[in-house]
């Protein structure tokens, strides 16, 4: 490497991005062999659709529709961002996710549509929230007081909500004509306010606003309070920081907590979307939680770097759909989305080494300097 | 007692994959190497032992067949196992992660080649004539004959041998001994002469062979096409792992007992006992995974994993 570029790495945080960045190439290399690999013929135009987000085919309208993918894996990917700062892999986030879903439906059906009109929406958001939180409750207890792995715990807990989904709703919102749950009423949907305009596309509400708002608001957690910095210093060393006064065990609760409930409330932004989503009766865990480790990596743990990274996935989700024009199936992005979780495992070996040609770097200036006081 | 005997073969076929696939975890850990991606190395080779069944059909005859596409779908395995052992050995990977990259990466892409494959349709059939009626001369054997030696399938018998042979090659072996070590304390090891690297590369290839007989084994008994999913076997395969403290034959127990929660989950509406209890399916279904949470949280206070499982390996530190 040139004296050059390496200048360019002085900043620490320039690692960091060039690792998503190979990680991100390396994923789309892998899309591109295995597109070329199954159809040849029909394999680079289909991945020009996908990195083009399919906006030659779609135009502008496509906006809105990635808003919409964004919005959940922008809530679950800051929910991974608050839990891995704290040394917790947090994999519960489709349980969290889909009970999120699924209690902002029954607020909305039972409950809160005859409330006066912004809390048609507000309220089963809020109760969204707590009910992602709750299910993220009892794996944070076992990890917290009972030493159990949270991966584990918080697995489980996705298997037992799969199972319990197709209980709770076919007990009191399913609607057996379509096989999925009933629509909410219309005053619950989330305002469009100005998203149409701005987008192009009819059905765009404000949900990715209220994602990003959380995003910052986590980032301000993390990085500007007392309670943000506790957390990140059980994520690096849980024994020092309890030397040091800290309670872990409290911390581990808070974040994974707090994960949970952003899980849940990305659920609730889906599910009372302006577009109308439903949870259909299939025994599957929701790809959303899933996705929001991706995004996580994506962003170094940054809950700002996964606004990006939220739009860069649904961008390629978006593009993926398009593909399936050209035959293609769309877990071709999930491949994707793989490989780049892949990379990002080892992004910190990466960062490592180049952060070690830069240190060299410096401690030969030093040592010229040094040398020139002298 | 026909009611007993049904049982007992339910569970041997819940049993046996949860048994080799956790089996497949311990080479794993017990070399350092945190195992996160089993479900992915089941449901991937799982597909290949499926396809391989579908074309060797017509070509090779009978149990030859099943144990060709055994073989295939072991070697295919450590083909994805590879994966983890070059990040994680090589490029000091967080073996969690990628663990999960690999749990995202092959339902996805077993879906996807599936469906190139068949134009369309993602279920891959399997014709299955596998299924031994009876043993001869050990059917008769009173009791256990009807339970372990009519209708069963030759991966039961697989199975309890690579368990024996595992426990003796961890245990009793020098490679075994040396590669526990590696998990343990790979400097000293390493001290000692044993190339740390070389002995986790050999522990994730036997992991990757028996974790991808598993996957088959799993699919065999239970259904009549492939669809991407094992049902969470490798997730509960790793509480079997925890559950089991890393060691043989708390493992055999363990497996025994979620194999056990497993059968009565599924076989629930058949006992009129259970059936009469009027809870509904969710709560039988997730039964498995609520009495792992139980017993992980009973048993983790004092856990016997080992000490260097999950670190990757610095020759520097000591």
């Amino acid at each position: 490497m040139s004296v050059k570029t390496k200048k360019k790495f002085e900043i620490a945080n320039y690692t960091g991005l060039l690792s998503s960045l190979i990680a991100i190439v390396g994923g789309l290399i892998i899309a591109f062999i295995v597109l070329m690999a199954t159809n040849p013929s029909k394999g680079l135009s289909a991945f020009v659709t996908l990195i083009t987000g399919g906006f030659q085919l779609g135009g502008m309208k496509n906006l809105g529709t990635l808003f919409y993918f964004a919005t959940p894996i922008l809530c679950t990917g800051v929910a991974m961002c608050l839990a891995f700062q704290a040394g917790i892999f947090n994999i519960g986030g489709p349980g969290q996710y889909s009970v999120g879903a699924l209690a902002a439906i029954l607020t909305s059906l039972y409950f809160s549509k005859n409330l006066p009109a912004p809390l048609t929406w507000i309220v089963p958001l809020i109760v969204a929230t707590f009910a992602g939180a709750a299910w993220a409750f009892i794996p944070g207890v076992l990890k917290a007081y009972f030493n159990v792995n949270v991966v584990i715990g918080t697995i489980m807990f996705n298997y037992i909500e799969m199972y319990y989904m197709m209980h709770w709703i076919n007990d009191y919102c399913y609607d057996a004509m379509k096989g999925q749950t009933r629509a909410i009423p219309a005053q619950c949907r989330l305002p469009q306010a100005f998203m149409p305009a701005i987008t192009q596309n009819k059905t765009a509400d404000i949900g990715i606003l209220i994602a990003i708002l959380f995003a910052v608001l986590a980032w301000v957690l993390i990085e500007k309070t007392k309670l943000g910095y506790e957390l990140k210093a059980c994520g690096k060393n849980a024994e020092a920081s309890r030397y040091a006064g800290i309670r872990s065990k409290r911390n581990i609760m808070i974040s994974i907590l707090l994960s949970g409930a952003l899980c849940g409330l990305g659920g609730g932004l889906t599910h009372l979307s302006a577009s109308g989503t439903y949870i259909t009766m299939k025994e599957q865990l929701a790809a959303e939680g899933f996705n929001g480790i991706a995004v996580c990596c994506l962003a170094n743990n940054n809950p700002l770097g996964a606004i990006l990274g939220a739009l860069f996935l649904a961008f390629l989700t978006v593009g993926g759909n398009y593909m399936q024009i050209f035959g293609f199936q769309r877990e071709i992005v999930s491949v994707i989305t793989s490989v780049i979780i892949y990379f990002a495992a080892f992004s910190l070996f990466l960062k490592q080494i180049l952060e070690r040609l830069l240190m060299k770097q410096k401690t030969q200036i030093n040592k010229v300097t040094g040398e020139e006081l002298k | 007692m026909e009611m007993f005997y049904f049982i007992a073969r339910y569970f041997m076929y819940f049993f046996i994959p949860l048994l080799v696939v956790s089996i497949s975890g311990m080479f794993s850990e017990r070399s350092g190497v945190i195992h996160m991606g089993l479900d992915s190395v089941m449901v991937w080779s799982c597909m290949w032992g499926v396809l391989c069944l579908q074309w060797l059909d017509g070509v090779v005859a009978g149990q030859l067949r099943l144990i060709i596409a055994l073989l295939f779908a072991g070697v295919m395995g450590v083909l994805l196992t590879l994966l983890l052992a070059f990040a994680a050995i090589n490029l000091n990977a967080d073996q969690t992660i990628v663990g999960m990259a690999m749990n995202t990466f092959a339902p996805a892409f077993c879906i996807f080649f599936a469906r190139v494959l068949q134009n369309g349709s993602e279920h891959l059939s399997i014709r299955n004539d596998f299924l031994i009626e009876r043993i001869p001369v050990l059917a008769d054997i009173p009791i256990i004959g009807p339970m372990f030696f009519t209708r069963t399938y030759i991966t039961n018998f697989i199975g309890i041998a690579i368990f024996i042979i595992s426990a003796i090659i961890l245990n009793k072996t020098r490679f075994g001994l040396r590669m526990c070590a590696c998990g343990e304390n790979p400097q000293a090891a390493e001290s000692l002469g044993v190339n740390v690297q070389k002995y986790r590369y050999a522990a994730l290839i036997i992991a990757g062979f028996i974790g991808g007989m598993g996957g088959l084994m799993y699919i065999l008994p239970v259904a009549t096409h492939y669809s991407q999913t094992v049902g969470g076997y490798g997730y509960l395969a790793m509480s079997v792992l925890i559950f089991g403290q890393w060691r043989s034959i708390p493992l055999l127990g363990a497996a025994a007992f979620f194999a056990f929660c497993k059968t009565i989950a599924n076989a629930y509406s058949g006992i009129p006992l259970l059936n009469n209890l009027g809870l509904p399916a969710a709560f039988y279904k997730s039964l498995p995974f609520i009495i792992t949470l139980i017993a992980l949280a009973i048993t983790s206070k004092h856990d016997h994993a080992p000490k260097a499982s999950g670190q990757p390996y610095d020759k520097s530190m000591r």
